[in-house]
């Protein structure tokens, strides 16, 4: 619906009530439906009205179904959720009432956002999106656009579950818009946009992180994603589909970088395997010192790209390789012996980038490893000028030496991380997948295992 | 040394070699720190508590055979069990009235020559000494002289040597080569002692010297570790530099060895002059010994081919730029002079070191930048 149109149709329900709360002016309009500020004895609400005409030509049943949705989060409160008072028809019009937000949305604030708002915001809107997971469902429709943020820039609220779903939805032909697109392309992830999503938790929670990656790059670029994409809608389709968007700018903080890199992944099982609800909150590593150390890294990396020309660049790679490598057996050895593993031997079978490392332990009566257990670091340059760096871990088990291959095939299960990687990842990855791997590799008997078997080391789902 | 006290400290290959029968011939082969020296002595004392008392554990030089000494408590084998090669041959002539005071003037390997040759000739003539010792117990084989290796098998009823090819730096015959084909080789695969970082140092210049790596059967457990190149154009300056890092890792690795080597006897003398005007002259141990009752004193200080067979747990070689001196064995002395620190390794030169070095240093280092274009032309204004 068009401005006109929107506030013709507000003009029509000033001055009457809905749900008990009497409209008093028009507040602004989506696409579908125009919002109206509704007054009672208690204070104020937001009333959201849809446009009859599109509910007519749409489904009336559909929508309905949508309004019970929402109201089933009444009386289900989350400090960064806007809160649902109510919903349902009257005189032939659908409405949701709810708290009115006082601010603005974040896709027209975003030019004012400073660096150390992004941490808080994305924080939030994180814990929202989990409470709703919580409660079941799926909002589906994170952007910019539907996250308020509160004149200081202190708070965010996730606005608009008109298009929130029910995790546990079995029956999928229900749904009225099944095979429609639901939520904004620009801020969907591949499998939303061709539809090609599962009907999981997980599934709708790789979906989530998609959509709070592509909220935490705005945040920390400034620009909307894809932005350059935009149009015409199949140059969009595209880039949704292909596209690797980049985090570059100087100054941004590695650790949300990475997080944004890995939420923004192509592929859901990637984002599951490589980001937790943790993640979104207040740095999630354990070491108080890590967040310094980020920040120092950050600000070197950042001075050397402004310092430093293109024709640098190699000598780059050869550096980052350099710290790669060193980081890389500096966690695996570390890890061996606080876990006292058993004797093994390491083999650097590509060097130095891209760098590949295989650490080969024997069977070992005393441990009680049965078979030849292999483990393998494979890490790659991707893009000196932002330190993105490549981690890619995998292991498998043999009966015999001979049957362990020098490099992981393309059966491997390999877990993959992108991103501006300090030491501290390096050493949590490598150190989780190993133990991972290892505790997997003590279950095999050789008489079980007639040839070389992959073992997924991507940690917990 | 770190000693073992416990059977499940030891790897399926040390238990192999512990478990062998008392009697036989046999070889132990393995990399530094695989724990050859430890086997021996451990042989040593089961086979005297097996009823075996007549044996020897033979130690190549003064220092590494002080050093066991030192250590030799821990296994129960008395002190006189632990002999210098050299000098148990000689004690041997002795007993049986050969001269062996005419042969200060000629160098060492040839008195060692000699020496060997003696005893055989008096077991010829007397062979009630062939077998007289139960077992003979041989480190550090791969130096011994062809003649040497006779007279051992010639002496002892059973033999057992240790020994790493690797390590070889005297252009000896091949002992490991005869020793082999009478006796049951043991390998010994993992090695403990070497930290990666200077496993990565020795491999680049054991790979200029053709030697297989030593680096991918490393399974080192130690503290953090380092490999430092340091360049300075005076030998002041080198020292210098030493001197503040063997400061700091007094107080880092207390009651730990600290080693300093030079190429040279007349560079180790520089050294040794040097720290002996410092504050660290309490911290230095005496000529050629590697150990003191004097608990402070752990600065180890002697020419590269003198430190075969001991370990520190940081290791300084200095005034490296002279290493081209040392002829034809020079890699496989720098080496093994490389392969003696556990932890922390410092090299020290003017910078101009042999290129075999000079790969350890790139394997080791961060990448440096490409210089930049225009540092490469002379300077304005200077001639």
């Amino acid at each position: 619906m068009d401005d006109e149109y929107a506030r013709s149709l507000a003009a029509k329900l000033v001055g009457s009530t809905l749900g008990g709360w009497q409209l008093t002016e028009y507040i602004n309009h989506g696409k579908s439906a125009v919002v109206l500020r509704g007054s009672s004895s208690t204070g104020d609400v937001a009333v959201k009205v849809f446009d009859p005409a599109l509910v007519a030509r749409f489904g009336r049943e559909a929508q309905l179904k949508r309004i019970e949705r929402e109201k089933q989060l009444i009386g289900r409160s989350h400090p960064n959720l806007v809160c649902v008072f109510g919903g349902g028809e009257e005189r032939g019009y659908l409405f949701v009432s709810m708290e009115l937000f006082p601010g603005s949305n974040l896709a027209d604030s975003l030019t004012r956002i400073t660096a150390d708002r992004v941490r808080p915001l994305i924080a939030q809107i994180a814990s929202a999106a989990q409470f709703l997971e919580s409660c079941a469902f799926a909002h589906r429709d994170i952007k910019p656009a539907n996250i308020g943020v509160a004149p200081d820039l202190s708070t965010a609220k996730l606005l608009d579950l008109g298009v929130i779903r029910p995790l546990d939805l079995s029956n999928v032909t229900d749904e009225g818009d099944q095979k429609l697109f639901i939520g904004t392309l620009q801020y969907s992830p591949p499998e939303l946009l061709f539809r090609e999503e599962e009907q999981s938790v997980e599934a709708w929670r790789a979906i989530t992180f998609y959509q709070l990656g592509a909220v935490l790059h705005d945040l920390l670029t400034l620009r909307p994603l894809f932005l350059e994409e935009s149009t015409p809608y199949g140059r969009l389709v595209r880039a949704v589909g292909e596209k690797s968007p980049r985090l570059d700018g100087v100054g941004i903080d590695s650790e949300l970088r990475l997080l944004a890199l890995n939420c923004l992944a192509k592929s859901p099982t990637h984002r599951l395997n490589t980001v937790k609800w943790e993640h979104f909150q207040e740095s999630h590593v354990a070491d108080p010192l890590d967040s310094a150390r980020r920040k120092i890294a950050a600000r070197r990396g950042a001075a050397r790209i402004a310092a430093v020309g293109e024709n640098e660049l190699t000598d780059q790679v050869a550096q980052q390789a350099y710290s790669l490598r060193t980081a890389i057996q500096a966690a695996v050895v570390s890890t061996i012996n606080s876990e006292s593993l058993p004797r093994y031997s390491t083999q650097v079978i590509r060097d130095p980038d891209p760098f590949l490392l295989r650490i080969l332990f024997e069977p070992s009566v005393t441990d009680g490893l049965e078979v030849w257990f292999a483990f393998y670091c494979f890490s790659q340059v991707v893009d000196p000028a932002g330190s993105i760096h490549l981690l890619g871990l995998s292991s498998c088990v043999a009966g015999n030496r001979d049957q362990i291959p020098a490099e992981a095939t393309k059966e491997a299960i390999v877990r993959e991380v992108r991103g501006a990687l300090i030491d501290q990842d390096i050493r949590t990855q490598v150190q989780q997948s190993l133990i991972l791997a290892y505790a997997q590799a003590l279950q095999e008997t050789e008489a079980s295992l007639e040839s070389i078997r992959w073992i997924d080391v991507r940690g917990e789902k | 040394m770190s000693w073992w006290l416990d059977i499940a400290d030891l790897d399926p290959d040390q238990k192999r070699a512990i478990g062998l029968p008392a009697k036989g011939n046999y070889l132990l082969v393995g990399p530094p720190g695989s724990g050859k020296t430890n086997l021996l002595l451990i042989r040593a004392e089961y086979l005297i508590r097996s009823d075996m008392p007549n044996v020897f554990v033979l130690m190549f030089n003064e220092a590494l055979h002080d050093f066991v000494v030192r250590g030799g408590v821990h296994y129960d084998v008395p002190r006189n069990k632990i002999r210098k090669m050299l000098s148990w041959e000689i004690v041997l002539l002795r007993e049986n009235a050969v001269e062996v005071d005419d042969l200060d003037d000629v160098s060492l390997v040839e008195k060692r020559r000699t020496i060997a040759k003696r005893v055989l000739a008096l077991i010829e003539s007397k062979p009630a000494l062939e077998g007289h010792v139960d077992c003979l117990l041989i480190d550090e084989a791969q130096d011994c002289l062809a003649e040497e290796v006779e007279v051992f098998f010639k002496c002892a009823k059973n033999v057992c040597f240790a020994g790493d090819s690797k390590q070889r730096i005297f252009s000896a015959d091949d002992a490991l080569g005869l020793v082999g084909a009478k006796a049951k080789k043991i390998e010994l695969k993992t090695h403990y002692r070497i930290s990666h970082e200077i496993c990565r140092a020795a491999d680049a210049v054991g790979a200029a010297a053709g030697l297989e790596s030593v680096g991918q059967n490393c399974n080192y457990k130690g503290p953090a570790s380092a490999v430092h190149f340091f360049q300075c154009s005076s030998d002041q300056g080198q020292m210098e530099a030493m001197e503040k890092t063997l400061k700091i890792q007094l107080a880092a690795y207390p009651g730990e060895l600290l080693g300093v080597a030079a190429p040279r006897k007349v560079d180790r003398d520089a050294i040794r002059g040097f720290l002996e005007s410092t504050s660290l002259v309490n911290n230095l141990l005496p000529h050629r010994e590697s150990g003191s009752d004097e608990a402070e004193r752990l600065i180890y200080i002697s020419h590269l081919q003198d430190i075969k067979g001991l370990e520190f747990r940081a290791m300084h070689l200095g005034l490296m730029q002279h290493l081209s001196r040392l002829g034809e064995n020079q890699k496989r002395i720098a080496y093994t002079a490389i392969t003696r620190a556990k932890t922390t390794l410092s090299i020290y030169s003017d910078g101009n070191i042999p290129g075999y070095l000079e790969k350890a240093r790139v394997a080791v280092e961060p990448p440096k930048s490409k210089p930049d274009l225009a540092d490469l032309f002379p300077k304005k204004g200077k001639k």
